[in-house]
């Protein structure tokens, strides 16, 4: 008891030393900093569901359930390895930082743990035959980053032999329980950002990441750099006199599934200077309507971006899949642009760099704004013509 | 009497289907559409005349097949819980989609042609199929026994269905999407220009399947009876596998594997006509089929959301099995 004690304080004391801030003078009134709120907050423009604190070298990292966004998801402690680990709430996940030997559900976190210089710690993935990203491809095809099985049931006997320090994971409604990769005593970070409701809001978490795998400093640059040119993009088009309104995707089974008002897609639509012709269903995710409502409300749409994976469509082959394509507007006018998710990774860019994606919507809906705000040999293309 | 009832029915059902849908279209511009005449916009024409029509019209054909095809196999099998998906004719057709979409890309292409989208799904679909329904073909000379092949036929199915997992498993996201929606089932996937070959295909094997009906009638009175009164099982067998394989492929592939709707409409069908006289219920199964199949489509397709009809298919089936189970207890 008295050995934990004195732990404890020669933790709190070094905690005090590194932080050279706050008014404790006395160890115990540093655990006390610790655990209550008084801790610095990191400023977070964008992202709703994450909270970040400093307490001198330590962060906390407090996650909001997406799903009630009164209560909390998960609170993280990031506590360097240099320090001792100080006394901590009891509902806290200690992670000690930087992550060392990561394994990761999603491609969209192996390539910001490679973006960040910090692939080498990542030693697992989880649903590998998804991954876009090349480089990523390639550790994988070289065995240094294990294929762990699917995200629903990982392959618990890889993952226990890589001994990782965190598990970085999605969290679905619902799920209260992870199975038994939660009774490992590995920390479990729950990667909630894909649940963000705004582009920048979901890139902004690049900084807790970054916290993670200690690359502070790298983490909120490449963020702020994203937010500066996200920006740019979204003003420089914001008062055009011309806002063309765009229809995504297509049929899929008897529904065809349009973004509602509040969703990600319809953000990107708005920042890149367009209009959801959906914006009346008031709801964040997507609506699946019949063909015939979606001809009636979206016939007119100025543009159409068909998002598909595996075969190239092309305008005949629109046409033979269902005749009710060649009676929109945008078909009409040869306004049709496809992009393939497969191989343009569009989703993966568009988690962490939405600028990349902004910046080609704006180059369709507003190719005037193309000299002036883009410049065109930076551009990565995600959507292109369809063909005949 | 029963039959004009049902008759008017369908016929009242078919109206509806045409006159309401997602969008709400007066009815004198239906009318216009349907008659040409007046100025009617094109996407409203096209709507009443290239989507709601064929669709009505996918819904009856297929309701009617798949109702047939669940009479038959519960005939010859004598069971009464069978149904279009019991000989595996069905998980052929998954099988066919899986590989197309999840395997290939979505896209087929074989001596010089290519299909892709919803023609190599269907291609796929009928496919497989077909390779099931050759398989049993050349099995049912073999075996001597309906329940052998009544086994054969799930075994075929489970063997598709653990090659449809490991596809899934191995496949990306956005195909595994093309394929889950597939087999959430749809009748809209058939296009105005489309439906000669579908429609056509699926009344020939209906036309076969009439020609059952007295030999079905003879082996109610069981297998030996049968015999006695000259009649050749093989063939009868051989007919069977055909004209319900081609009804199973051909609904199959354009509209998804449908459930319930072969299971439970022979029931109603005997329920309503109490009878065992397939002269009698092989045309009521097909009213009978046709009639909720045009109900699912209309419930399908409310205003704001779409409804897979596979959601909606067993909420008929399910009590009807139920009645059924209840009352030979």
């Amino acid at each position: 008891m008295k050995f934990s004690f004195s732990l404890s304080l020669i933790a709190a004391l070094s905690l005090l030393v590194s932080c050279g801030r706050g008014n404790a003078s006395s160890s115990d009134s540093s655990l006390v900093s610790l655990s209550s709120s008084s801790g610095e907050e990191v400023s977070l423009q964008y992202a709703k569901l994450l909270k970040l604190s400093r307490y001198g070298d330590i962060t906390k990292a407090e996650v909001r359930n997406p799903w009630d966004t009164t209560k909390v998801l998960h609170s993280y402690w990031l506590v360097p390895d240099s320090l001792q680990i100080p006394r901590l709430p009891d509902n806290a996940t200690l992670v000690r930082t930087p992550l060392k030997s990561s394994v990761v559900y999603s491609g969209v976190h192996a390539s910001l743990a490679n973006e960040l210089g910090r692939l080498s710690s990542v030693k697992g993935m989880c649903d590998v035959s998804y991954v876009s990203d090349p480089v990523i491809q390639k550790e994988i095809k070289e065995g240094k980053i294990a294929d762990c099985g699917i995200n629903t049931s990982p392959n618990l006997e890889r993952v226990v032999t890589l001994s990782p320090d965190a598990i970085l994971l999605s969290p679905y409604e619902g799920t209260n329980s992870y199975g038994k990769i939660s009774s490992l005593g590995v920390p479990l970070i729950e990667c909630a950002d894909y649940m963000e409701d705004s582009p920048l809001g979901r890139a902004e978490w690049i900084r807790f990441y970054g916290r993670l795998f200690g690359e502070e400093a790298k983490a909120d640059s490449i963020f702020d750099a994203v937010s500066h040119n996200y920006n740019n993009l979204k003003n420089s088009v914001k008062d055009s006199p011309n806002h063309p309104s765009v229809l995504f995707d297509r049929i899929y089974g008897n529904a065809w599934y349009v973004p509602e008002k509040f969703s990600t897609t319809s953000r990107f639509i708005s920042d890149a200077g367009g209009l959801n012709p959906f914006d009346y269903l008031a709801k964040s995710g997507s609506a699946p309507l019949s063909a015939e409502e979606v001809l009636m409300k979206a016939g007119d749409c100025d543009f159409w971006l068909i998002r598909h994976a595996g075969e190239n469509i092309t305008y005949k082959s629109l046409d033979a899949d269902n005749p009710v394509y060649s009676k929109f507007k945008a078909y009409k006018n040869g306004n049709v642009f496809s992009c393939n998710t497969t191989l343009t990774g569009v989703f993966d860019d568009a988690a962490f760099h939405p600028d990349r994606l902004l910046s080609d919507l704006v180059s369709i809906l507003h190719p005037e704004v193309l000299n002036n705000h883009i410049e065109k040999d930076s551009l990565k293309k995600y959507y292109y013509p369809l063909s005949k | 009497m029963r039959f004009l009832v049902l008759g008017i029915l369908l016929l009242t059902l078919f109206v509806v289907n045409i006159l309401f849908g997602a969008i709400h279209i007066p009815s004198a511009d239906v009318l216009a559409a349907i008659t040409g005449s007046g100025e009617v916009p094109e996407s409203i024409s096209f709507i009443i005349v290239e989507s709601r029509f064929p669709q009505a019209l996918t819904a009856i054909l297929a309701g009617a097949g798949l109702a047939v095809t669940g009479l038959l196999m519960q005939t010859v099998f004598r069971n009464p819980l069978a149904g279009p998906s019991v000989l595996g004719i069905s998980s052929g057709a998954s099988l066919g989609v899986a590989l197309v979409s999840l395997l290939f890309g979505g896209a087929l292409s074989f001596g010089g042609f290519s299909w892709s989208g919803n023609a190599a799904l269907i291609l796929g679909a009928i496919t497989g199929a077909l390779a099931v329904m050759g398989v049993l073909l050349i099995l049912a000379a073999r075996l001597k026994n309906d329940l052998m092949l009544l086994i054969t036929g799930m075994l075929i199915g489970y063997l598709t269905s653990s090659v449809v997992s490991l596809l899934s498993s191995l496949a990306t996201a956005g195909s595994l999407q093309g394929f889950v929606y597939w087999g959430m089932g749809t009748f809209s996937n058939v296009s105005l220009s489309q439906m000669p070959l579908f429609a056509g295909l699926t009344i020939i094997s209906l036309f076969i399947s009439l020609f059952l009906a007295k030999p079905l009638n003879i082996l109610l009175l069981g297998d030996n009876y049968a015999r006695n009164l000259g009649l050749n099982l093989n063939r009868v067998r051989n007919i069977l596998l055909i004209s319900t394989g081609l009804l199973t492929a051909i609904i199959t592939a354009y509209c998804g594997p449908i459930a319930f709707i072969g299971l439970a409409m022979p029931h109603v069908a005997r329920l309503i006509f109490n009878t065992d006289d397939h002269w009698i219920l092989i045309p009521a199964a097909m009213i009978c089929g046709a009639i909720v199949c045009l109900c699912c489509n209309i419930l399908s397709v409310l205003p704001a959301t779409v409804i897979p009809i596979n959601a909606l298919t067993p909420i008929v089936g399910v009590p009807v099995i139920l009645y059924v189970i209840l009352r030979k207890r």
